[in-house]
């Protein structure tokens, strides 16, 4: 259904969700997530097969989540992390700091912008209520 | 260093605390006695009498002697908004009467439209005023000066004094009864004005005898030496601006007491420029019954042709608004209600939020009957026994509204709306319970679990610390950890009330028992610093106290799904629906771990069921939507499992809200999950 669907890849559905989330904000949404992260993500993430799926979630002008590396505008970070870590993330069970520090998830470029990423993915999940 | 030296500060020397002294004794303090009567002071005051500044005995007397005079001094309330003693102290200070001119200009400038036509008339005065005075006074500016200087002439020994004093009383009546206009004009108010008149100039002659030092070493012209052609001269005068003085004095005040009922915006700003206007004729007036200032003439004239057309103006308008006037009056009795009803809201209510008042759903039917009559059709039909879960919303609300100051009753609203997923409601009615009775301290807890669910942790923080404020059950052990941190409990941190917490917990396990509120409590701000993991345990430890409290059930599968555990959290709030059917937050919750688990044609039955459920909270007159009945963020979660689903059709009428289409397309009937 989305042109960012990847076989193989779980992080392509989260992906998939979280584009779904963006398009349904509504213009003053978007420009409020844009200004509360403003960066570009470049996520590089390798799966269990070996293969490598590139995404990039510009969250500093278009608030739009593309397929493959973007080169203009350039990333303001590239992630490198497995498409294991990246559901963790997505999911909650990991945070985003420990997988830096046990060498999971790498960064290149302005790793302070890489913190954000954790924010943003749960932008797509409701949260349970007590 | 000689004393001299010390005080005096002219030599280069070490700072001395004693430099500033001289200064402190030179220091002119003009400005200070110049607020004298300040409550009074008109704009005119600025305008004109500029040299008034330097002898603020005169001012004094003036003020007295208007004081004395009650009705003269009526619309005086308005005046201080003229007070530009503010102005006056930010700008350098000078004693010519230029600046002094400059600062009033503008304030003429200002009147409204009627004011407009006074302001007209000033200009076309002006040249005719100096026509009219004399050869020394050649603008109204002038002939202030002239007058400002008029009380100070009388710097005479006190037997010219006598004289002089004879002389005004001898020539007064003669004058009063000769002068038919005076007669004419005022003839009621006449004698008792004269009387007032003599009565004035002997006490503010008096009064400068007294102080001879004040007026020293001023030059004079005497008119008290003048022949007796010129004292005559000057009687007419005086008595000319004696009539002028009754004049203004009936004009002026008759008008002011019709204006008085009439209190909107721009009548009120009118009537304090009719009152700053009527000031300088009295001012005026005063000044010539103590001088005698010949220059007079003119000024009077005017202001009395000013008062003329603003009584007409007055008296015409006045005519004409009449209606109006009712029309406000009208409006005022029912803003008055509007007002006390508003009082009435905000009398038991405290902070802003307050105004936020508890939305109640329209028509509800349990309202009608008494309490006998909430056992209703739908509840004995599918609930065999009277479970506390099966009352419903409007049962509730309805209790709420028959007693609206039963705290309790507010607090089960608040907590049932809660258990709905209707957090503001809840919010707004758990704060209502805290406001009659702050000291019931599930509200407090219910209150955080609120805060929490909003993402509020401030607000989270506040209720857990009122919480353990009001607990008398553990003050010693409050009060022992604070002394053991050795800090107040006001500034307290974060970990600071955990840390009490958990002593107070200790305390408690001491003792050999486990209060679940101390753990849930401890649990609801670590959520909020999202250390779910051990906020879990409290939880748990919450439930091993109370295994059939559904809502600890459903709180620790939210503590274990917000943490990444969908799959584990799924059983916890089975468990709590067991225990209570109705409880739609734990169905929400089980929705969207069903969404994080992929499971999305469960998830939009789980959500739908809520939904259901909300909407059977609805009265039949009342629209769902608009009422806040149905939760948008539950419409929000369903759209989101119907394009997991690959259902656009399902998600556009999530878009619109439509429940009954809803359930056609998923072939689903509202009943089933009742039964």
């Amino acid at each position: 259904m989305s042109d960012l669907k990847v076989e193989g890849f779980k992080t392509s559905e989260i992906l998939v969700a979280l584009s779904e989330v963006f398009d349904s904000y509504s213009d003053e949404e978007k420009k409020a997530q844009i200004k509360k992260t403003n960066g570009i993500f470049e996520i590089r993430v390798k799966n269990a097969a070996g293969a490598e799926g590139v995404w990039t979630i510009d969250m500093k002008s278009t608030g739009k989540i593309t397929k493959g590396v973007s080169t203009k505008p350039k990333p303001n970070v590239t992630i490198i992390l497995s498409d294991e870590t990246f559901t963790g993330l997505a999911d909650g069970k990991l945070d985003g700091q420990k997988a830096f520090l046990t060498g999971k998830l790498k960064t290149k470029g302005n790793m302070m912008l890489a913190t954000k990423l954790d924010g943003l993915l749960k932008v797509a999940k409701t949260k349970a209520k007590l | 260093m000689s004393l001299p030296m010390l005080i005096s500060g002219a030599d280069c020397g070490p700072v001395n605390p004693l430099q500033g002294l001289a200064k402190r004794f030179d220091q002119d303090r003009g400005l200070q006695q110049d607020y004298f009567g300040v409550g009074r002071a008109g704009p005119s005051r600025e305008t004109f009498r500029t040299e008034q500044n330097a002898r603020p005995e005169f001012l004094q007397e003036a003020a007295q002697f208007f004081e004395n005079k009650a009705t003269t001094s009526a619309p005086v309330a308005g005046s201080s908004s003229f007070n530009l003693a503010a102005l006056r102290s930010s700008l350098p200070y000078s004693h010519s009467p230029a600046p002094a001119l400059a600062s009033g200009q503008p304030q003429m400038s200002h009147t409204p439209p009627p004011l407009a036509a006074w302001a007209a008339d000033f200009a076309v005065q002006t040249p005719q005023h100096t026509v009219g005075a004399s050869a020394q006074a050649s603008s109204p500016v002038a002939i202030r000066q002239e007058q400002q200087q008029g009380p100070v002439q009388p710097n005479f020994t006190a037997s010219m004094q006598q004289q002089w004093d004879d002389q005004f009383k001898a020539i007064l009546p003669v004058v009063s009864e000769s002068t038919p206009t005076t007669e004419a004009v005022a003839e009621a108010s006449r004698p008792q004005d004269a009387d007032d008149l003599a009565r004035t100039a002997a006490l503010l002659i008096n009064t400068l005898r007294d102080r001879e030092m004040v007026v020293e070493g001023n030059t004079m012209v005497p008119n008290t030496q003048a022949s007796q052609s010129n004292a005559s001269g000057w009687a007419s005068d005086f008595t000319s601006s004696a009539t002028v003085d009754v004049k203004g004095k009936g004009r002026v005040i008759n008008p002011g007491v019709p204006i008085v009922p009439v209190e909107m915006g721009s009548t009120s700003a009118l009537r304090h420029k009719l009152s700053s206007l009527q000031r300088p004729a009295e001012d005026a007036t005063a000044s010539s019954e103590t001088a005698g200032v010949n220059a007079m003439d003119p000024n009077e004239a005017y202001f009395n042709q000013e008062n003329k057309e603003y009584i007409d103006y007055w008296n015409h308008h006045h005519a004409g608004s009449v209606p109006a006037a009712t029309q406000q009056d009208n409006m005022k009795t029912e803003w008055g209600a509007l007002q006390s009803d508003w009082d009435a809201f905000e009398a038991t209510a405290s902070g802003i939020r307050s105004v936020q008042n508890y939305q109640f759903q329209q028509g509800n039917p349990y309202l009608t009957g008494g309490r006998s009559a909430d056992v209703t059709r739908r509840h004995s039909l599918h609930f065999a026994e009277q479970q506390p879960f099966s009352e419903s919303v409007l049962q509730l609300e309805a209790a709420v509204q028959r007693d609206p100051t039963d705290a309790r009753a507010w607090f089960e609203l608040g907590v049932k709306q809660q258990e709905n997923e209707r957090e503001t409601k809840a919010i707004d009615a758990l704060r209502r319970a805290l406001e009659l009775d702050p000291t019931h301290l599930p509200s407090w807890l219910a209150l955080a679990i609120s805060y929490t669910n909003e993402g509020d942790r401030v607000g989270t923080q506040g209720a857990v610390r009122s919480w353990v404020e009001r607990n008398t059950q553990y003050e010693g052990a409050v009060a022992a950890y604070w002394a053991s941190v050795q800090k107040a409990p006001a500034d307290e941190s974060f970990e600071e009330l955990i840390g009490c917490l958990i002593a107070m917990a200790r305390s408690e396990a001491a003792a050999g028992q486990l209060d679940a509120d101390i753990q849930v409590a401890l649990a609801v701000l670590l959520n909020t610093n999202e250390d779910y993991g051990k906020a879990q345990d409290c939880f748990r430890a919450a439930l091993s106290v109370r295994p059939e409290d559904w809502q600890l059930y459903n709180r620790v599968g939210a503590t274990m799904a917000n943490s990444g555990r969908a799959d584990e959290a799924i059983s916890y709030y089975y468990r709590a629906l067991e225990l209570n059917p109705a409880y739609i937050r734990a169905r929400f919750n089980l929705g969207i771990s069903c969404i994080n688990l992929r499971r999305y044609e469960e998830a939009a039955h789980h959500i739908l069921d809520a939904l259901i459920l909300q909407d059977s909270d609805s009265t039949s007159t009342s629209d769902s939507a608009i009422r806040g009945v149905t939760c948008s963020a539950l419409w929000d979660s369903l759209r989101t499992a119907a394009l997991y689903m690959q259902r656009a059709d399902l998600a556009s009428l999530c878009d619109t809200q439509d429940l009954d289409g809803t359930c056609r397309v998923l072939r689903y009937s509202r009943v089933s999950i009742l039964i």
